[in-house]
């Protein structure tokens, strides 16, 4: 029954990847808190930990908050948009009400 | 000659879960997987390990999937190790370019878990 366990380990994981991207959009919020301070070095982080959390969200089939952390990824990475920090805003908003989403259809919330 | 099936594999990705679901997924198959967090632990591990077949996250910090290919091609003892490329990039022109890398084969990113084993055993098969 190596699918079944497959499907039961996938799941177990993917609610503890959901706990931990609940987590980490705090972190982002912190972090679009420097950026505006004028910290440029959060851009960064931003944009990878949007990677991250579009990464592997995919695999967990999660696809909404995936695509979500991908347009956060990709406005991150478009450094010169002159409103860059309400993109991201916009951005980091919508990926949170996607991870609360997920985490209430899985009886998380 | 070529074992009808990989029995260990080495999978190389810095990110935590992409791993973790790499090796239960292969595991499960009755595979036996070795996981690096990065292409320098990959080819230090690389003695040690003798993989049959390695699969390489493209994007990784430092050395990325192709520099870590290239160095085991410059390896006579790795050079002939199959190298699969594991890839959010996988449009067919950066296909085509890693295949002229060297790689065997190219796995989009996201993968399909649950079909990740067969994937991998239909590539093996095709070699």
């Amino acid at each position: 029954m190596p699918d079944q366990e497959l499907e039961r380990k996938l799941e177990e994981m993917g609610t503890r990847y959901l706990k931990r991207t609940l987590g980490e959009l705090t972190r982002l919020g912190e972090l679009l808190g420097h950026l505006r301070a004028g910290e440029q070095s959060a851009l960064k982080e931003i944009e990878q930990l949007a990677h991250k959390i579009f990464g592997s969200g995919a695999m967990f089939g999660f696809d909404n908050v995936s695509t979500s952390a991908r347009e956060l990824e990709l406005a991150a990475q478009d450094t010169q948009a002159a409103d860059l920090l309400d993109r991201l805003s916009a951005c980091i908003a919508a990926l949170e009400k996607e991870a609360h989403d997920a985490a209430r259809a899985r009886g998380l919330e | 000659m070529r074992p009808h099936e990989p029995r260990v594999v080495l999978y190389v990705d810095d990110e935590p879960d992409i791993r973790e679901i790499v090796q239960m997924a292969l595991a499960l198959e009755g595979l036996e997987v070795h996981l690096c967090e990065s292409g320098e632990e990959a080819l230090d591990a690389l003695p040690r390990i003798r993989p049959d077949l390695v699969l390489l996250d493209v994007m990784m910090p430092r050395l990325d999937g192709p520099g870590t290919l290239e160095r085991m091609r410059a390896t006579s003892e790795f050079a002939s190790i199959p190298v699969v490329f594991v890839t959010a990039k996988a449009m067919p022109q950066e296909i085509r370019r890693f295949k002229e890398l060297g790689a065997a084969a190219v796995i989009a990113k996201p993968f399909d878990p649950m079909q990740l084993a067969r994937q991998v055993l239909s590539i093996w098969e095709g070699l």
